[in-house]
């Protein structure tokens, strides 16, 4: 168990060359599972790596419960990686695969047998332990990955997208496991991918990141419903969140081509605030804040918009709508409906109560 | 079919070694210096040669260090020699490569470059570097490719697989075919 500091961490690879982490500041308690998020190239791994002591720290300190680890060597900072490729032995049984990381550091034998047989049995291995990785499925593998890095006892996890090479229904239960699995052991985690949806549902806390750079910290649903600014909004969330650039004038009313809707109460007074009245703004909407059944548009009659279908996915449960009114482009996801069709006109209620709004220049949420 | 893995880790010990010896019934380990082993393994031939980018992975999360690993099959030390490999081993990244991931690195320095070109010209010849380079310009279409060259499909086919047997990289690939056109092109 630890607690990890970081404080402003920065890495360049190169001299001359751009950053690839800059400013990283960052508290991690213990027991805390915290997934860093964002494309590729945004610097996930490289601080991964960094924690790790893979890669040196050109700037900043890390603290490892508040002990200066920027020049302490990999090996004594008690971490164990969980990566992409399984990292197994190919030649090694699983209890070998397991116990090789325990000999390497002169653990006694009976102590490595009982560590391992602890492991495999939180992780359903027991019955595989004389397997070769090649006689086990995909899922397996991964347990016997994880496994390795339970049975060393180290203090933090890191794990860099280790469910990218699973197919996407053994993705789904590799994510609960190891949900369940910290829950167990409660080793302070830090998990990379970039793939929002296992951000949001694995994540205490989320560390949305781009260009080397945080954009922001928070719980996946303060994430969710605050992003701090475009990008976030538009990078956590299936379909992204829709963002209609237009001008809201002194009464508060937005308008775009094609659009023309009221912004609630609490958002004018915030803005008038700020002075951003008359002025060019950035609407920030989700597409499930869109809504086109009847009680829903008599209650945001102030918020009616006439698109055009581009494209409608029934999904089963809801449709995902693809629509457009002048330049503006929108995804609604809506209730189940066939009826449809491209070329359709079709209204939305906007929820603008639920809706943000960006300053165009700094695209930043507009907040006090 | 023999292949020759090459590592390089900052202080090599002996439990890297131990991870190896067991690989095969047919293994031998020599160690070059304090920083570079070199393992030997002998596979029959229908013997699978095993993952190593997953052994790389795994040595890095058991030793918490970084280590680079280059495995290669016995033919190439024709055209690259074992003392090249050794100064090159160093300039590559973390990671595990076979020999095309070696020659796109490589391909980033200038030197390395000129070398691979008097090498791969030596081994090849010039004609089967222009059907390579043809290959990138015709956006790796090869019935247009075998068409600019006036020759019959069958014909390209029979060169491409020549070129593999020869270098063990694939040009039907674009990561193959990455790897000569980073030292060929201008």
């Amino acid at each position: 168990m630890a607690t990890l500091t970081f404080k402003n961490i920065k890495k360049i690879y190169t001299p001359g060359d751009p950053p690839a982490v800059v400013d990283f500041n960052l508290e991690i308690k213990d027991k805390e599972f915290v997934v860093f998020v964002g494309p590729s190239g945004c610097g996930k791994s490289t601080t991964l790596r960094m924690v790790a002591g893979l890669e040196e720290i050109t700037e900043g300190n890390l603290y490892i419960d508040d002990v200066l680890v920027n020049d302490v060597a990999p090996k004594n900072r008690n971490i164990a990686m969980v990566f992409q490729s399984y990292a197994l032995y190919p030649h090694m049984t699983v209890y070998n695969n397991m116990a090789f990381g325990l000999k390497l550091r002169k653990e006694p034998k009976d102590m490595i047998d009982e560590k391992v047989r602890n492991a495999a049995a939180i992780l359903g291995l027991t019955e595989y332990l004389d397997r070769k990785p090649k006689a086990l499925s995909g899922g397996q593998r991964q347990r016997v990955a994880l496994g390795r890095a339970i049975v060393r006892n180290a203090k933090v996890f890191l794990m860099d997208e280790p469910l990218s090479n699973l197919d996407a229904k053994l993705r789904v239960q590799m994510r609960g496991e190891i949900i369940k699995l910290h829950k167990k052991i409660e080793t302070t985690t830090i998990y990379v991918t970039h793939d929002q949806i296992e951000a949001m549902t694995m994540a205490s806390r989320i560390v949305v990141m781009k260009d080397g750079y945080i954009q922001q910290v928070g719980a996946p649903k303060d994430i969710y419903d605050y992003p701090d600014n475009v990008f976030v909004g538009g990078f956590i969330g299936t379909p992204p969140m829709n963002f209609i650039e237009g001008r809201i004038d002194e009464e508060g009313v937005f308008t775009s081509e094609g659009i023309n809707v009221q912004a609630s109460k609490k958002h004018i007074k915030l803005l008038k605030e700020l002075n951003y009245l008359g002025k060019d703004i950035i609407l920030g909407i989700r597409p499930e804040d869109l809504y086109d059944d009847a009680k829903s548009k008599e209650k945001y009659k102030d918020s009616i918009v006439k698109f055009t279908v581009d494209v409608a996915e029934l999904l089963g449960s809801e449709t995902s709508v693809f629509a457009k009114v002048g330049n503006n482009d929108v995804t609604a996801m809506i209730d189940a409906r066939a009826d449809i069709q491209i070329g359709d006109d079709l209204h939305l209620a906007l929820n603008m109560e639920k809706a943000h709004f960006f300053d165009p220049e700094t695209k930043l949420r507009i907040k006090k | 079919m023999i292949y020759h893995i090459y590592i390089y880790q900052n202080r090599i010990t002996e439990d890297l070694v131990e991870i190896f010896d067991k690989l095969s019934n047919n293994t031998e380990i020599y160690s070059l210096n304090d920083s570079i082993i070199k393992i030997s393994l002998s596979l029959n031939e229908n013997e699978e040669l095993v993952d190593f980018n997953m052994i790389h992975s795994s040595i890095v999360s058991d030793f918490n260090v970084d280590t680079k690993l280059l495995y290669i099959h016995e033919k190439i030390l024709d055209f690259i020699p074992e003392e090249v490999i050794f100064d090159d081993i160093k300039l590559l990244d973390h990671k595990a490569y076979d020999v095309t991931g070696y020659i796109i690195e490589l391909g980033h320095y200038r030197n390395k470059r000129d070398f691979l070109k008097r090498q791969f010209v030596a081994l090849l010849g010039q004609d089967y570097i222009k059907t390579i380079l043809m290959i990138a310009k015709c956006n790796m279409n090869f019935s247009i490719t075998a068409k600019k060259l006036f020759m019959h499909r069958n014909s390209l086919n029979y060169r491409l697989d020549k070129i593999l047997n020869k270098t063990e990289i694939n040009v039907k690939t674009f990561r193959g075919l990455r790897a000569f056109v980073n030292i060929f092109d201008e």
